[in-house]
């Protein structure tokens, strides 16, 4: 895996990233970091492609879908879904609707 | 005198033949020091046989362990419960460790160096995920709580 290829998808995807002795990217969602990743600074050090895949939750074509921007920001969130990365928050019943019937 | 001939003691020399007895030729009043007359030496017969030596110079390399512990995390703050098991594997130049219950690795051009790094990751992971404000998905809570099994503050 090249670098660009990482920073492509941390850029889609929208990643916080920090420069700390690593790289490092977070993935935030409705206000919850729900995956993290990370690459060793320099252009040239290589960056083992199986354990960033494993680090973003998804298999061998979802990551090449990632970096050849076949896998949408929305498809990877709802891959997230389905494996239960990230879990929905049930929906608050809007005031209107607690408000009870009128009686007339 | 008696006692110092018997702290000289006899030189025996152990030769293809069996052990002779050397004994002393000369011997200075009060037995301080000795010579002998050792045996003439018997150039060895030519065995008839060449005895070729192969000198390897790339001798195979020990096959690489598949999994090493790391024992100790270098941080004045955080120390291990416990070590944790690594998957070690090698791609292209690299040496990878990866701790797969988090799917976690560290990388570098030797054993060592990769074990360095993971424990440099890992020391920000748990500082990342410690963090007071940290709201975290399900999967990073599982890792938190992995690391809270295997990391504790020093001093406890």
């Amino acid at each position: 895996m090249k670098v660009h290829e990482f920073e492509r998808i941390v850029g889609k995807l929208g990643m916080e990233t920090r420069n700390s002795s690593d790289r490092l990217a977070w993935l935030v969602h409705d206000g919850v970091t729900v995956v993290r990743t990370r690459r060793s600074h320099g252009n040239s050090k290589y960056l083992p492609e199986n354990q960033i895949r494993q680090q973003l939750k998804v298999n061998e074509d979802q990551f090449a879908g990632l970096i050849s921007c076949t896998v949408s920001k929305e498809q990877y969130i709802q891959i997230l879904i389905d494996k239960k990365i990230i879990t929905l928050k049930p929906k608050q019943e809007s005031p209107q609707s607690k408000t009870p019937a009128n009686p007339s | 005198m008696a006692a110092a001939e018997a702290a000289i003691g006899r030189l025996k020399v152990t030769q293809a033949g069996g052990t002779t007895e050397v004994p002393p030729i000369a011997c200075k009043e009060g037995g301080a020091s000795q010579a002998y007359e050792l045996p003439s030496q018997i150039a060895s017969e030519p065995a008839g046989e060449l005895v070729s030596v192969l000198i390897m110079t790339d001798l195979p390399q020990p096959p690489r362990p598949t999994q090493v512990k790391l024992g100790v995390l270098k941080d004045p703050q955080l120390r291990l419960r416990k070590p944790i098991t690594l998957d070690l594997s090698k791609e292209e130049a690299e040496i990878i460790v990866n701790w797969p219950e988090i799917s976690e690795f560290g990388q570098g051009a030797t054993t060592a160096a990769a074990i360095d790094d993971f424990g440099q990751v890992l020391r920000e992971l748990h500082g990342q995920l410690f963090a007071s404000n940290a709201q975290l998905g399900e999967d990073l809570q599982h890792v938190k709580q992995v690391l809270a099994e295997y990391i504790e503050p020093r001093g406890r």
